[in-house]
């Protein structure tokens, strides 16, 4: 497990405007790139995650995801609360049920008192197979169909965006499998990324106890 | 008289000495020394699977968990791994996390009863085992006359 700590990135106006048209034109390469099975850096567990993009709150994407209930979410309506996300698929016979393990430790590791308004956004890349419906039956399966937890999915270049900005990166395989990184990320309640953990091994007590203090510090 | 004692006396020795080695008689179970189990760990997807599925232990004994080929953990049937409780009540939960090829896991077995357990990628696939852990069992060979 790789602890990445917040850096945030500073610039003047051509920096950020510059960052911009580096977003969008990764947004239309990253397909490409990855679907060569060379480009990607891939360990034994998953891909890599790169770096994120820090400056900009993710709190101001506009995709519109389906969570498990039919019901429509946009991270907008986690604003001014901190937020939990991690993408993962629900056929995933690989890590996915081992780094979703992971970010059940974590929600659990938080103080009761709190854990009531802790909210989770699990993100599915598999939006062929991921329905509302489906969604619903794994959330009950893995038994974390509870308040605070949305298993979401949407179109195709939104999960694109969404994983870019986290630095998630994944790419579908011709069984209808994917091979992706394992990252949890959470979100400050402006929507920028406070805590990164990677990997699905090694001890979450460090992640879970920055976790813990960016929790207890923005709910109260 | 003193030699037929001492012809029985040799005899006596010879199948002490003898029979251990043949698998004749009684070994003496040593009830606080505990034994170690293995249990292989193989395949992948829908062919992963726990061999011996089964396994019969007593309490102190250590499971040893050999993962030769795929991607695979050992988790508890504990509401910790989001499961019904399906060990002993007041057995401690557990869970390997990702063992993969070569990895191996040990797990020491202190209560009795029957402990069901699992492997997080591919439970849904059949995956799961089970460990019965009995006080009066002993996996010392029984006595062959």
């Amino acid at each position: 497990m790789h602890l990445i700590k917040k850096s945030p990135i500073n610039g003047g106006p051509i920096m950020k405007t510059m960052k911009r048209i580096f977003l969008l034109s990764s947004l239309f390469f990253l397909p490409l790139l990855a679907s060569s099975q060379h480009s990607v850096t891939m360990s034994n567990t998953g891909l890599e995650a790169s770096d994120a993009y820090h400056a900009e709150s993710l709190y101001h994407m506009n995709a519109k995801w389906t969570n498990q209930d039919g019901e429509s979410i946009q991270l907008s309506d986690y604003q001014g609360q901190p937020l939990i996300l991690v993408m993962f698929y629900g056929r995933c016979t690989g890590t996915c049920p081992v780094l979703m393990q992971r970010t059940w430790k974590l929600y659990s590791e938080i103080d009761e008192e709190i854990r009531d308004r802790v909210q989770i956004l699990a993100v599915s890349f598999d939006y062929k197979n991921d329905t509302p419906e489906a969604l619903k039956a794994y959330a009950d399966y893995e038994q974390l169909d509870i308040p605070g937890w949305n298993f979401v999915t949407a179109g195709h270049s939104d999960i694109r965006e969404l994983a870019m900005l986290l630095g998630v990166q994944y790419r579908e395989r011709s069984d209808g499998h994917f091979e992706h990184s394992n990252l949890i990320t959470a979100l400050d309640s402006s929507g920028k990324i406070a805590v990164r953990s990677e990997g699905i091994t090694g001890d979450l007590t460090g992640t879970a106890s920055e976790i813990e203090e960016l929790f207890t510090t923005e709910l109260q | 008289m003193t030699s037929n004692r001492f012809h029985i006396v040799i005899i006596a020795v010879l199948f002490l000495v003898i029979a251990p080695a043949t698998g004749l008689g009684y070994e003496i179970p040593l009830e606080t020394e505990p034994d170690t189990v293995t249990v292989k760990v193989l395949g992948t997807n829908a062919d992963s699977r726990f061999e011996p599925q089964v396994v019969r232990v007593k309490p102190g004994d250590i499971i040893r968990f050999e993962v030769e080929e795929g991607m695979h953990t050992v988790t508890a049937y504990h509401p910790d791994n989001r499961r019904n409780l399906r060990i002993p009540e007041k057995a401690e939960s557990f869970d390997s996390g990702i063992l993969t090829a070569g990895d191996t896991w040990l797990l020491t077995i202190t209560r009795p009863g029957e402990y069901n357990y699992f492997c997080m990628p591919h439970e849904r696939m059949g995956h799961v085992g089970t460990i019965i852990s009995d006080k009066t069992f002993s996996n010392k060979r029984a006595p062959i006359f």
